[in-house]
C-alpha cells in the first residue's frame, strides 16, 4: 500500500489539534488512497500536500472544546517585539534583571547538583530500600559509649539463619591495602576488601567480565577493576583465569588468588569504593578464631524481604543475643541496630571507625546546602519583582493603549509573564553557560566531583529541573502582572498608576534582600572563623613536618636499623612510631584500673601503642609522671601513660603507680599523665586515652620529624632508607598536617561555598538595589527640582533620598539577627572546640551590608541631588 | 449568535448526515452532498462545517470504524442531534410558510 508524503504527514500531526488529528488524519489518508487508484500515486500525493495546507485553519490549530482565547502566532510575535524593544529601551534594567537571575540560577543549579550527588548515594542498587547496614553500640559501665558499622563475622550468617525476614546477607572486610605480584609485576593496591560469595546478590555492583554468579563461591577467588588489572596483565582477556600472588613479609603468609572476574569501577555514588573483592571463604578456612563474635572488623548488609519492617526486626534483637551468646546482661552493653543503605552517606556522622564509608558526608550540610541555594534564588528573584514592578511605571502608556484597543486583563497578564519568561529562558541558558564553565573550577578548588551527567542519564531530573525553572519564572512574573493588569483604564491612561508606590511588597522584598545577605555574612564569617580556628589551634603535640609512613611487618622488623640510620641524618629530628596515627579514629580497648583506695575500674578506651620516643618526637608535654623507658621496650616492665581526661574519668587524685590490667599478658602500672592533647579532630572533644609501649604487637605507622628546611631531601632519604630494608612493601606517605586538612575537608568545602555565597548574595541585593534607586530617583526628579528651586540644599536632598532606604536596612537587620545568632549558635555546638559568638561581628556585618547599599544607590542620588532643576523641569 | 438559525450549505450538511444515518462520516458526507446537488464540493469546507456544527450542538459524534486504508485510523461518526432536528425542521417550515405565500400564478402548476 502507498504512503501519503511523510512531511505532509508530520506538518499535519504538527499543527494540528490533537482533539481532531485521529480522525482528520485518517480522512486524509482514506482519500489518498482512493485517489491513487483513480488518479495515480503523483497525482495523490501532491493533492494530499495541498489539503493538509490547506487544512491550516484557525479551528485545527486551537484546541476545541476550551475557551476561545487563543495564542496565535501574530499575538505571540508581538509579544517577542514589545519584550526586545522594552529591554533595548532600558538595556541597564534588563541586564540587571538577566544577571541576577542567571547568576542566582548558575549558583543554585551548581549546589543542586552537588545535593543530588549526595542524596542519590547508594540507590543505584534496584533494591537499595531493602538493604540494611548492621550498626553496633557498645556502652562502658561509666555510660561512654562508641557507635560503629563493625561486627564480629558470625553475625551475617547466624542472623541470616535466625530471622526469616533477612532474606540474604553479605559481609565486607575492608582490608585496606595489599601489595601484589603477578609475573613481572608488582604493585601497591589500595582499598582491598574481602566479600561473601552473596555480595552481588545483594549489590548491583557490575561486572565487566566473570560470572556473577559464581565469581565468589571458591576460595582463593580474586575480582579486580579494569585499570587494576591492566597495571598486572596486557589486556583484561589476558588477566581473567590467571593466578596472583597477594605479598606477605612471611612467605609462609601469601596467598595465590585466581582471576575470576573483571568488576567496573564503583559509581562516585557508591560509599564503598574499592579495587580488588577477595573471596571471604580464603580466610574464613584458615584463621579459627575467625568466628570469634566478640570481634568487630567488618561490615554486615542484609537483604530484608520487601515486607519485613526493620524496627520489628531490631526489636527481636536482645532476645536473640541473649539466647545466642548465652550471657544474660549483654544487652546492657551491646545493642544492634538496622541502617538503611540510602542513610549510609549521609547519616553515619557519629558512626566511629567507619572505614568503608570513604567519603560520608553530613545531611545537615547538604540541608544547609540547599537552604543557601533557595536563599540565593530568592535573591535574584526579589530583584526580578523589584526591577519589574519599578519598570512598569513606564510602561502605562503601553498598557492603557493595548486595553483600550481590546486586550482583555487575562491577555495583559499573559503578555507579562511571556515577557517574563523570556528573560528566565534567557537567564537560564546563561546559567547553564556559566555552570559548565564553572564546575570544574569548583570541582578543582572544592575537591569535588560535580557533573551534568545525572541530566543525560536521569532524564526526569530535566523536566524536574526545568519544571522549578518554569515555576520560578511563574512566581516572579505572577505579582507583576497581576499588579500591572489591574490598573483601572483610566488612571493608566492619565499616568497615574499609583499602586506601585504605596505597595508593600517592593519594600518588603528588600528587606528579606537584605536580611538573608546578613544571615550569609554572619554565616560564612563564622563558619571560615571556626575552620581556622580549628587549624590553627595548638592540639598539644607537633604536626607540622611530621612524615607519617604506613608500616607492614617487615617494616616492624626492621624499625630499629631503619630509626638508627635516619637519625644520623641532620635532615631528620626524630623517628618513632605506633599502632594508629593521630588523627585517626584510635581502637577502643578496655582496661581494668585498680584506685588507690584498692577498688577496681574497668573501663573501655582509646589505646594506642606507640613507640618509646613517640612523646618526645611528637613534643607532647606531662602533667605527671614520665614517658617509657628502655625496659618497658623490652618487654621486662609495662608501663602505661594516661591522659588528663582518663583521670578525670577514673576521679582519682594520684594516677601514678595505679595498676592497669588489658588482660592476662598485660599488668601494668601508671607511669605518667600526659596534658590532654587532640588525637582526634577538634570536632571531637579529648576522650580518655590509655598509652602503652609494645612493640612486639606492631606498629601500623611510622613517622618521620623533618627538619623544616629540608623537607624534600627528608622525604628522598626517607625513601632510600626504607627501600634498602623494606623489600616489596612499598613506601607510602602523608604529611600528618595534610592528613589533619582531610578531616576538616566538609567544613572547608561548607565555608567556601558560604564565602561565594554571601559575596553573591551581597552582590545580588546591592544590583537590585542599584536599578531600584535609579527607577525611584527617576520618579522623583521633578520633586526634586522643585525642592531645589524652592532652596533645599544639597544635603538635604540626598537625606531625603536616602532615608526611605537606609530605615529598611535598619530593619532588615533587626530582623535577621535573633535568626542568625540562633542558627550560628546551633551549627557551633557541633563542635567541642568552638569560636565564640561576638556581638562584634554582627555589629560589623551590619555596618558593612549599610555601607555596601549606601553605595550602591549613591550613584543616582548624588546624580538626581547634583542635577540643575532648569534640567527637571524644562519639559513642563 | 445566530439563534437556532442555519444557513444553507450547514443544512445541506445536515441533511446530508441525517440520510446516512450510521454511516456518517466527513468522507461519505462529502460524497452525499456532492450526488444531490451536483456541486463541487470541497471537502475542508465541509469539514469545518461538521466541526462548527458541533460546536453548536446540532451534531453529536463519536470515533469508531478504523479501516487499513485509514492507516488504522478512526473515523469520526456524526449524528444528528435533538437541537440540529429542531433547527432542520424550523428551516423547513420557515420555508413551507413562505411558499404558501408565493401566488401560485408565478410557479403555475408545476
Amino acid at each position: 500500500m502507498n504512503k501519503p508524503p511523510r512531511f505532509a504527514d508530520k506538518l499535519l500531526e504538527w499543527y494540528c489539534n490533537p482533539d481532531l488529528l485521529e480522525d482528520l488524519q485518517g480522512d486524509l489518508h482514506e482519500r489518498f488512497q482512493h485517489r491513487v487508484k483513480r488518479r495515480g500515486l503523483f497525482v495523490a500525493k501532491l493533492l494530499f500536500t495541498i489539503e493538509v495546507i490547506a487544512f491550516i485553519r484557525p479551528y485545527t490549530l486551537r484546541r476545541r472544546r476550551k475557551n476561545t482565547s487563543s495564542w496565535s502566532i501574530t499575538l505571540l510575535s508581538s509579544y517577542i517585539l514589545v519584550a526586545m524593544r522594552n529591554m533595548r529601551k532600558q538595556p541597564l534594567f534588563a541586564w540587571i534583571n538577566v544577571l541576577s537571575l542567571s547568576l542566582a540560577l548558575a549558583s543554585s543549579l551548581a549546589i543542586f547538583l552537588f545535593v543530588h550527588q549526595q542524596v542519590s548515594y547508594d540507590r543505584f542498587h534496584t533494591r537499595f530500600n531493602n538493604i540494611y547496614r548492621l550498626l553496633y553500640r557498645q556502652t562502658t559501665e561509666h555510660g561512654v559509649s562508641q557507635l560503629v558499622a563493625l561486627n564480629g563475622s558470625p553475625f551475617g550468617p547466624d542472623m541470616h539463619k535466625e530471622f526469616p525476614e533477612i532474606s540474604n546477607y553479605t559481609r565486607y572486610w575492608n582490608d585496606g591495602s595489599g601489595v601484589y605480584t603477578a609475573g613481572e609485576q608488582t604493585h601497591l593496591i589500595q582499598r582491598v576488601a574481602l566479600v561473601d560469595s552473596t555480595f552481588f546478590d545483594v549489590l548491583d555492583f557490575r561486572l565487566v567480565m566473570g560470572d556473577r554468579a559464581t565469581a565468589l563461591d571458591e576460595p582463593n577467588s580474586i575480582l579486580m577493576t579494569a585499570g587494576t588489572a591492566l597495571k598486572f596483565f596486557p589486556s583484561l582477556n589476558a588477566a581473567m583465569g590467571q593466578t596472583i600472588r597477594e605479598r606477605a613479609s612471611n612467605p609462609e603468609n601469601e596467598h595465590l588468588y585466581t582471576i575470576t572476574g573483571i568488576i567496573e569501577d564503583p559509581p562516585l555514588n557508591s560509599h564503598l569504593q574499592f579495587n580488588i573483592l577477595e573471596s571471604i571463604s580464603t580466610y574464613a578456612r584458615e584463621n579459627k578464631n575467625f568466628n570469634d563474635w566478640s570481634g568487630n572488623f567488618m561490615n554486615t548488609y542484609f537483604l530484608l524481604s520487601p515486607s519485613s519492617n526493620p524496627k520489628q526486626i531490631e526489636a527481636k534483637f536482645p532476645e536473640w543475643l541473649i539466647r545466642w551468646t548465652g550471657v544474660k546482661d549483654v544487652n546492657q552493653g551491646h545493642a544492634f541496630m538496622l541502617q538503611p543503605l540510602s542513610g549510609v552517606h549521609l547519616d553515619s556522622q557519629d558512626v566511629e571507625h567507619d572505614y568503608s564509608n570513604i567519603s560520608k558526608f553530613s545531611r545537615t550540610y547538604v540541608q544547609l546546602f540547599a537552604v543557601l541555594a533557595i536563599f540565593i534564588l530568592a535573591i535574584g528573584a526579589a530583584n526580578f519583582v523589584n526591577i519589574t514592578l519599578a519598570r512598569a511605571s513606564g510602561r502605562w502608556k503601553e498598557i492603557g493603549v493595548r486595553r483600550s484597543l481590546g486586550a482583555f486583563r487575562r491577555l495583559l497578564i499573559r503578555q507579562f509573564m511571556f515577557e517574563t519568561m523570556l528573560v528566565v529562558v534567557i537567564a537560564s541558558t546563561l546559567a547553564v553557560g556559566i555552570d559548565v564553565l564553572l564546575i570544574p573550577i569548583l570541582n578543582d578548588r572544592l575537591g569535588l566531583s560535580l557533573s551534568f551527567e545525572p541530566f543525560f542519564t536521569q532524564p526526569t531530573l530535566v523536566i524536574v529541573v526545568a519544571g522549578a525553572i518554569v515555576m520560578l519564572g511563574v512566581l516572579v512574573s505572577l505579582y507583576p502582572a497581576f499588579v500591572l493588569s489591574s490598573q483601572r483604564l483610566t488612571d493608566v491612561l492619565k499616568g497615574t498608576g499609583s499602586a506601585t508606590q504605596k505597595s508593600l511588597v517592593q519594600p518588603t522584598l528588600i528587606v528579606i534582600q537584605y536580611a538573608v545577605s546578613l544571615m550569609l555574612i554572619i554565616g560564612a564569617f563564622t563558619v571560615s572563623k571556626q575552620l581556622s580556628f580549628m587549624r590553627e589551634r595548638d592540639p598539644g603535640f607537633q604536626r607540622e613536618q611530621m612524615l607519617t609512613v604506613h608500616m607492614n611487618s617487615q617494616a616492624n622488623w626492621k624499625f630499629a636499623a631503619m630509626k638508627q640510620e635516619l637519625l644520623t641524618s641532620s635532615w631528620v629530628a626524630g623517628v618513632t612510631a605506633s599502632s594508629q596515627g593521630l588523627g585517626r579514629n584510635i581502637h577502643q580497648t578496655s582496661f581494668t584500673f585498680q584506685a588507690p583506695d584498692g577498688k577496681k575500674i574497668d573501663t573501655y578506651t582509646s589505646g594506642l601503642n606507640v613507640e618509646r620516643d613517640f612523646f618526645k618526637v611528637y613534643g607532647i608535654s606531662f602533667a605527671q609522671g614520665e614517658g617509657f623507658g628502655e625496659s618497658d621496650e623490652t618487654g621486662k616492665t609495662t608501663s602505661v601513660v594516661i591522659n588528663e581526661s582518663m583521670v578525670r574519668d577514673l576521679s582519682v587524685t594520684s594516677p601514678l603507680g595505679m595498676p592497669a590490667t588489658r588482660d592476662e599478658d598485660f599488668r601494668g602500672t601508671v607511669v605518667g599523665v600526659t596534658k590532654d592533647f587532640n588525637f582526634n579532630s577538634l570536632h571531637h572533644k579529648v576522650e580518655p586515652l590509655a598509652i602503652f609501649c609494645k612493640p612486639d604487637w606492631g606498629f601500623d605507622e611510622m613517622t618521620i620529624k623533618l627538619d623544616g628546611r629540608h623537607i624534600a631531601e627528608g622525604i628522598a632519604l626517607a625513601e632510600a632508607v626504607w627501600k634498602k630494608h623494606v623489600t616489596y612493601y612499598p613506601f607510602t606517605y602523608t604529611f600528618l598536617d595534610d592528613h589533619f586538612e582531610s578531616l576538616y575537608k566538609a567544613d572547608a568545602q561548607l565555608a567556601t561555598v558560604m564565602n561565594i555565597m554571601t559575596w553573591l548574595a551581597l552582590a545580588l541585593a546591592c544590583l537590585g538595589l542599584f536599578g531600584l534607586a535609579a527607577i525611584v530617583t527617576s520618579r522623583r526628579v521633578k520633586e526634586i527640582g522643585i525642592r531645589k528651586v524652592l532652596g533645599a540644599s544639597f544635603s538635604e536632598i540626598i537625606t531625603l533620598l536616602y532615608r526611605q532606604f537606609a530605615l529598611l536596612i535598619v530593619i532588615a537587620f533587626v530582623a535577621a539577627t535573633p535568626v542568625t545568632y540562633a542558627v550560628v549558635t546551633y551549627w557551633l555546638d557541633g563542635f567541642a572546640y568552638k569560636v565564640e559568638v561576638s556581638p562584634m561581628l554582627f555589629a560589623g556585618a551590619g555596618l558593612l551590608l549599610f555601607v555596601a547599599a549606601m553605595l550602591a544607590i549613591a550613584l543616582h542620588t548624588v546624580r538626581s541631588a547634583r542635577t540643575n532643576p532648569v534640567e527637571s523641569l524644562r519639559s513642563q | 449568535m445566530k439563534g437556532t438559525n442555519i444557513g444553507e450549505f450547514e443544512e445541506l450538511v445536515l441533511l446530508a448526515v441525517s440520510i446516512l444515518q450510521d454511516d456518517a462520516y466527513s468522507i461519505s458526507i462529502a460524497s452525499e452532498i456532492h450526488k444531490a446537488t451536483k456541486r463541487k464540493v470541497i471537502f475542508t469546507v465541509v469539514h469545518a462545517a461538521l466541526i462548527r456544527l458541533e460546536e453548536k450542538g446540532l451534531l453529536e459524534s463519536r470515533l469508531g470504524g478504523a479501516t487499513n486504508e485509514r492507516g488504522g485510523r478512526s473515523k469520526r461518526y456524526f449524528k444528528i442531534s435533538a437541537s440540529g432536528k429542531k433547527a432542520l425542521l424550523k428551516a423547513k417550515s420557515q420555508r413551507d410558510q413562505m411558499w404558501r405565500l408565493v401566488p401560485k400564478t408565478i410557479f403555475g402548476n408545476i
